[in-house]
Parts: structure tokens; sequence; C-alpha cells
């Protein structure tokens, strides 16, 4: 027996047919009856332009010294410059890749940690950002020779992944701090303890000694303000006895398995890191001695050095925006300083190989990384995809990378 | 530093953004030998086809699966070099008001014969109305397999799609009186396309379901950022040039004909072929100076509705996904299938029960994440105007309540624990949809398939909806509609429409 074909009817067999014949006129009939004002992007591109500028136009308000070598810049909106004069929001933990200018009119981007919480900055519409100025500290020199109130400046939207997240992060933190590795945790423990309640946490801060301690006067008062929430532990490695007076409970040494285990007991903890690379390292290791077990760790790394330490030059050819360059470089600086150096301003943000800004193709030559980068995508990896923020150049290159991202100024 | 050169000689055509359509149309062109240059305002090409790491894991943004019809077949075909995944299962689908948790098989056969068993004494209706929906599929390979379709074979062998047509998804289950069980475990994958079954075009609904339940779906290795990392790889291979960080700011035509387009950057490029991967929107509101815009483009724009967002939870679980529970691929979960109401919630991100698509990546693809791990990721549709009332120094505290309630109404559907095992978490919202792809509002697909805005119209109307020589449109606006598959093969119609237009 032959099955009945299906003849589905909606409104009618001639009414189906009929509709669809017509519901192109239809289209045009509703299109007809529409207005033909320009329309706004509503609600979203507000949120966007506020969270995510594409640049930050600011000036330096206030320049305050934390020590002797320890400077902080308060940034804030540049009012012949920024449109809406409103700083982007940030999470505390996160940091503003900077524009520095060199004296011979080079840029270099910088990423600084924010050291005021997100309150704070709220409240003055200003960035803290502090920088230790150290002797063999390039960019950080630069800055205080020539930043000065007023000095105009150009900065990313806040960026990185270094803070609290309360689905993912137990309420109880571990702040681990080496040197300048302190500025981030003076906005995370500020935001928890004055601007958050039930969150706890202890700070150990490794420094050189009591003059490198930044913030000690914060965090000691932070201490003596939430004694139930917060613990500050210095850990000083140069021997100066007399600091034990100025701040009682100070540590010597390093940030060992011993100091580690007395700063944790049997809370959930997540384990919070920031300072220089062999810092982490070293906590790596004293951390295994301990019987304490982190639930969550997250790391800052700090920026992979770029300055040529021999001289071993290789010549990189760059296509860029539509040009292509040849420029000398070295084989132990990283291929973004010879970028920078010849003045390109190719994009970059972390500056540690994870957040992709500065991704580009190597075309032709070897790179090496002498710590492989983070955020190097699985299918990159396979198909000549780099970040010249850590590669460094071990032959002749040939490389294409993003033009520098027109901003309107 | 020394300038060794400016780049050759002016391109032929451009392609202004490198999401799969603008990349798929690139490489026709390019592969065509047309000197093509492609412009991407973000820092790498891909638009939605792209990746993202966070810690050890590296997440997909977007591509929950790729239906194994004709996309499927082009990346495959060419020599792209991507492997794909088979996905294991169609959907489970859970309705915690109505009590069902029903697993949906691949292959049409299994599929009816389930719902079937769910629904009893369903059978003539769910036959009947799968059977429209495998005409509809058919009449669309039929139309798009041919440069002129004849009334005729239309009339003859798809009678029934040109009945449903112009209908609605909800006026063909009327029509064959399909129960509202069968709806239930039928519907779920409208949330795909984010209009509700009484707004949605049937065809382009019926078209997708059913060839996603018939011929199944695949995921690509390393994400969807292998797909862009391919087309982009043989592009340059073919000739193409692909520039980032390179905004157009404006389109320059001269008499109704595409003339140009200016750069952020101030530079600009002649030329006379101009594929645009971004919404007419855009194209007539912001890059074409308006004086030079007709009323009837304008009206054009306004009368379309950009569709739906999405929020999306993206987690890295330290556990594999035995240990958790995390037994299927795909899971919609809902309090029921009442599409109607289901998206007037969408415009709620306080709605306790909405309706969410997750998608357990590990299940299909083992090699996801690190072993050990697993990464699951949930989305429920949002609107611009859900967002319109977040202030923006309170915008991260309101995607962690978002996403909160998604992980918890995930884990009392299914009954499994996964917030102590987050080791990340990301979550994206319309904002970062419009600041890494600056699509309309964030919107993440273009505008709504309605009857009028399907794709047939669509398709019909194209010459007619032509305002400037030289312009074509591809992406989930244009023809095809949206949807990773779709929006690429878009990009290969629009690169055959420059190329005619071009004379070669």
């Amino acid at each position: 027996m032959k099955e009945k074909p299906l003849k589905v009817s909606i409104r009618g067999p001639v009414r189906d047919i009929l509709r669809f014949a017509t519901h192109i006129s239809d289209r045009h009939r509703i299109f007809r009856d529409s207005s033909p004002e320009r329309q706004e992007e509503k609600y979203i591109l507000r949120l966007r332009k506020a969270l995510h500028p594409e640049a930050q136009f600011l000036t330096v308000e206030s320049i305050s010294h934390e020590n002797d070598s320890t400077i902080t810049y308060s940034l804030a909106p540049n009012p012949y410059r920024n449109k809406n004069n409103t700083i982007a929001p940030f999470r505390a933990g996160q940091y503003l890749s900077v524009d520095v200018e060199m004296e011979n009119g080079q840029v270099i981007s910088r990423p600084y940690s924010i050291s005021s919480t997100p309150k704070e900055s709220r409240g003055k519409n200003a960035y803290d950002i502090t920088v230790k100025t150290s002797p063999g500290a390039f960019i950080p020199g630069i800055m205080k020779r020539t930043w000065k109130i007023g000095t105009e400046l150009t900065v990313s939207d806040p960026w990185g992944q270094f803070f609290h997240n309360p689905l993912r992060d137990p309420a109880h933190l571990l702040c681990i701090a080496g040197g300048s590795g302190i500025t981030p945790f003076r906005s995370i423990i500020g935001d928890r303890l004055r601007d958050k309640s039930n969150y706890t946490a202890v700070l150990i801060q490794g420094a050189a000694n009591r003059e490198e301690l930044i913030f000690s006067e914060y965090f000691m008062n932070m201490a003596n303000e939430y004694p139930e929430r917060f613990r500050w532990i210095p850990v000083l490695s140069d021997d100066t006895p007399e600091t034990d007076k100025e701040i009682p409970g100070v540590f010597r040494g390093l940030i060992d398995a011993e100091i580690l285990s007395e700063a944790t007991d049997s809370r959930e903890t997540g384990v919070f890191i920031c300072g220089p690379e062999a810092l982490h390292r070293f906590i790596d290791t004293e951390l295994e001695k301990t019987e304490f077990k982190a639930v969550r760790l997250r790391r800052e790394d700090y920026g992979i050095q770029g300055h040529p330490e021999g001289r071993s030059p290789v010549n990189i050819t760059v296509k860029t925006a539509g040009s292509t360059f040849l420029l000398p470089a070295d084989r132990d600086e990283t291929v973004l300083t010879a970028l920078e150096r010849a003045g390109l301003e190719p994009p970059s943000r972390c500056r540690t190989g994870n957040c992709g800004w500065c991704r580009g193709s190597l075309l032709e030559g070897k790179i090496r990384y002498d710590r492989e980068p983070g955020g190097l995508r699985a299918a990159d990896r396979t198909n000549g995809f780099f970040h010249p923020c850590s590669a460094k150049p071990e032959t002749d290159l040939i490389i294409e990378i993003p033009g520098k991202p027109g901003i309107h100024h | 530093m020394t300038e060794e050169s400016r780049s050759g000689s002016a391109p032929e055509a451009i392609v202004i953004g490198s999401g799969l359509g603008g990349l798929c149309a690139g490489y026709e062109l390019a592969v065509k030998g047309v000197r093509v240059l492609i412009l991407e305002r973000h820092n790498m090409p891909g638009g939605f086809a792209t990746s993202f790491i966070r810690g050890r894991f590296e997440f997909e943004p977007s591509l929950h699966e790729l239906s194994a019809t004709a996309a499927y077949e082009y990346l495959r075909d060419n020599t792209f070099d991507i492997n794909f995944r088979k996905v294991p299962e169609a959907y489970r689908l859970i309705l915690t008001e109505k009590n069902v948790d029903f697993r949906a098989p691949f292959g049409m056969e299994e599929f009816r014969k389930s719902v079937i068993r769910a629904v009893p004494g369903s059978d003539k209706p769910v036959n009947d109305f799968m059977k429209i929906c495998e005409e509809s599929y058919q009449a669309f390979s039929y139309l798009g397999g041919t440069s002129s379709p004849s009334p005729g074979v239309l009339f003859r062998q798809y009678g029934n799609f040109l009945r449903t047509g112009a209908a609605v998804t909800d006026e063909v289950a009327d029509a064959v009186k399909l129960p509202q069980k069968a709806r239930d475990l039928i519907y779920p994958y409208w949330c795909y396309l984010g209009t509700s079954t009484d707004k949605v075009s049937f065809s382009l609904w019926a078209s997708m379901v059913y060839s996603y339940l018939n011929f199944g779906a695949y995921i690509p290795d390393k994400k969807s950022h292998s797909l862009s990392v391919a087309f982009v790889r043989e592009i340059r291979k073919a000739g193409g040039q692909i520039r980032c960080n390179a905004e157009v700011e404006k389109l320059l035509t001269h008499n109704r004909q595409i003339d140009g387009v200016t750069l952020r950057s101030g530079e600009t490029i002649r030329c006379r072929h101009v594929i645009s991967n971004i919404s007419p929107h855009h194209v007539y509101g912001n890059l074409i100076d308006s004086s030079e815009v007709p009323a009837r483009a304008s009206r054009m724009v306004n009368a379309r509705t950009p569709g739906v967002s999405f929020f999306v939870v993206y987690l890295g679980l330290d556990a594999d996904r035995e240990s958790l529970g995390l037994t299927d691929y795909s899971y919609f979960i809902a309090p029921h299938m009442d599409t109607v109401r289901l998206a007037e919630g969408f415009g709620n991100r306080h709605n306790p029960e909405p309706m969410q698509a997750t998608v357990c990546l590990n299940a299909a693809d083992e090699s996801a994440s690190p072993p050990g791990t697993t990464i699951l990721s949930i989305s429920a549709a949002t609107t611009p105007e859900a967002w319109k009332d977040v202030n923006p120094w309170n915008y991260h505290r309101a995607k962690e309540e978002f996403a909160e309630l998604l992980i918890r109404q995930f884990e009392k559907a299914t009954g499994t624990e996964i917030r102590s095992h987050i080791e990340e978490i990301e979550t994206a919202s319309p904002v970062t949809f419009s600041r890494y792809t600056a699509a309309w509002n964030g919107t993440v697909y273009g505008y709504e398939a309605t009857p009028w805005d399907g794709i047939i119209p669509r398709v019909l109307a194209d010459k007619k909806e032509s305002y400037f020589k030289g312009l074509h449109f591809c992406g989930g606006n244009a023809s095809r509609t949206y949807g990773f598959g779709s929006s690429m093969l878009s990009g290969k119609t629009a690169a055959e429409k420059a190329v005619s237009e071009m004379g070669i």
C-alpha cells in the first residue's frame, strides 16, 4: 500500500503558497515603514567604552615617595585629552600597561600593577602605580628623571588575571610578595579588608631591608585595624637587627618552609605570589617541604628583561601595517625589545608571554624562549605564531606583527 | 632601522573584518588570484573563531559544535589540515519543572524513536513534523546547489517547504498537531537561534535542527582558533594579505560605487571591491558618510532586529569528567520549554530559571584540557537591555552573580558538584563580545531570522538590497544567516559575487 504523501496545511493550500510568494514583499513593506534615522548602539557600547577604552590619556597628578627609592605616581585623566574624564574600573591586583617615553623619544611599554584599591581609585578618579628605582632599573630611572606633575601619559585599560574571584578562590588568602612585587597586594589587601567582609589574608612580604619594605606602615596599620582578619609577616634578607624594635615580629632570612609553615594553617587557602622569577621558584621548593596544600595558586610574573648582555647581532625583517622594515637585534634581547628600540611601537601588554597582545608570525628564522610563554595557543604553536615579548632571536628573522592600533587623540 | 618597502601594488579587493566569513571570503579571493587585503580591527584574526588561555586551560569561546553539513565538508575538503572530533550525542535535556531528563541521540531514526518512546502515541505528528524538517533541509540543499531553481521542481518535490517557507515553527507544529510534550523534546535547539518558536523562521529552524540531528556534529582540535589559524595560513600561501590592529574608520564611496577605505591610523587605501564581514548597521550607520547613504539603506537597517547575545561562564575544573559526573557533551537545562517565556527571560540577568546550553568539551575531545581536568562552558542568552542598569564599577560583580546563578542551576539540575573544583573561571558578556569583535551591541548572531528575514527572503532580495556597487556582505548578517558554518560559507558566496563583478 502506497503511503499517502504528507501535505502540510497551515492556512489552507492556496493561502500557504500565496503567503510564501508574498513574504518578500512583506519584507520590503516592513523596510518602507521603518525610520530612516541613524541608530546608536545602546547600552553595551557605553559599558565597553567605560571598561575597556582603547587607551587612557592620563597625567601625573601627584608624586609621593614611599621611601628613598620607591615612588608612587598618581595618574588621573588628562582633562585636555579625555572625553569622559573617568578612569576605567579594575579589579584589585590588575595592572596597566604604561607607555614610557625615553629621553631619545623612543616609546617603551611596561606593565605596572595598580597599588590603589578600586574604591580609592574610584573615589579620587586616579590610579596609583608604585615604582621602585634601583640603580639597575632602567625604566624607573627614566620615570624618576622625566615625570613631573602634569606629565601626559598614555596607558592601557586595566589588564591581568591576578585578582581574587569569589567563585574560584577561597575566602582566605596567603599572599607572598618579593621586593616590588608587593604593589598589587596593597590593592588586594586593602580591597579585601576595607571594602569587603568575610575575607581574611596573611601577607608575607619579603624585602632586602627595612628601607625596601614598601608600604610597611600601611600593612602595619591594617594588621592593627583588622587583627582577626589580617596578619602581616615581613621577612628581611639583610641582617639589620635594629629593625626588630621598629617592626615587631619581623623575620630574617628568606621566605622558607619554616616561615611558610608559620604563616599557614588548616584553613582552605588560596596562594597569590608576586615577585621576581627566582622568588616563584624558591617558594615552589619551600612549599613542597611543608604540610600545607594550597587550594588554588595564582602567580603574577615579572616581565622578561630584554636588555642585551652581550653583543651577538642578528637582523630582523619586520612586516607590519603594509610596510617592511629591516632592523638590528641581539640574540640576548627579546624580539619585542628590538622592535621597540627601532621605534616601531609594537603592541604589548604583559611582557611575560601570557596575554598574547604582541602575537606575531615567525615567517623565517629561529627563536628561543627562555621560558615557554604560558599564553601561546595550541594551534599557534604548530602554525608559526609566536609572542615577541618572550622570544629571543637565534638567527636572522623574518616576522610579521600587527601594527600600532590607531587611537583617537 | 631602515624601511625596506611599502607593500607592492594596491589591493583589488578588501575584506573588512576577519571573522570566519571574512577569512573564507579572503581565502576564496586569494586562491582565485585576486590581490586581497583583509583588514582586522583586533590584534588577531578570527572573530568568534578563536580561543583564550587561563592558567593551564585553553578555552573555546563560542563554538558548541559544527553540524556535519556543507561547512564541515568545506573545511575537510580543502587543504586546511584540521582534525575534527565527533560529538558523541545530540543533547541531554533537563526540564526541571517538568521532570524531563531526556537524552537525544544522533540519527533521525533513533531520534524519532526516542521522542515517540518518551511521548507515547505521538508517532504520526512526530514523524510528520520531522519529515517536513527534512524537506526544508533538502530544499535548501537543492536551492544551494543550483543557480536557477525550477519552480516546477520546487512545487513537485518541495511543496511542504513552500507551504511552510513563510511560517514560524509553532505554526507548523500546530498544523501537524505536535503534542506539547514532544515539542519539549524537539525544540531545545531553538536557543542557538535565540528567537522563540513563535517568531523564528520555520524553514531555517527546521533545516538547522534536521541537519544537526541527522548528520551529527564535530568540533575541531585546538578549539575554533585552529580554523582561523588554518585560514590565515592558506590565505598567506595564496598571496593574500592580512593586517591586524587595522580598524576601518571610513568606507569611501563615489556615486554609489565603493572607492576605498580609510583606516583609523589615517591611511587611505583605494579599492573598488569591498566585502564586509561587519554588519550593515555599522556600515550604513558609521562607515559610509551619512550624506551618501540612501534612506532605503537606513530603513533596511532599522527594520531588522539584531539577534541575542550570550552570557558565558568558562570553567576549568581540577578533576576529570568521570569523577565530576559530567556524563554528557551537550546539556540543555531549563524549567520548561515554553520558548516565549524563556525568551522573555533573556532580558533579565537575575532570572532564577533561565535556559542554559552547556558543553563539556572533554566528552568529545579528551585532549581539550590537561589530563585530570575538565572544561565546562555554560551559555545563557541575554540581551543588551539586560545590562543597561550596570554601573561600570559594579560590572565584575554583576558577572560573578550571573555566573554563580548558572553554575548553581547546572549543579542542581544534574546533581553534580563543581563549585569546589573551579581552578579557572572566566565569563563573557555582551560587553566582552563587543570588545573583541565589535559586533553591534555585543550580539553574537546577525539579524533575527524571522520569516521575512530568513534565508529565502535574504537570498531573493539580495540584489534589490545592494545599495552600493562593489560592496558585498558576509558573516551572520548576510544571506545565509548565522552560526559558524553559515557565516563562513557566506564568505564564499560574497567572494563569488565580487569575482563576477570584477569580470574575472
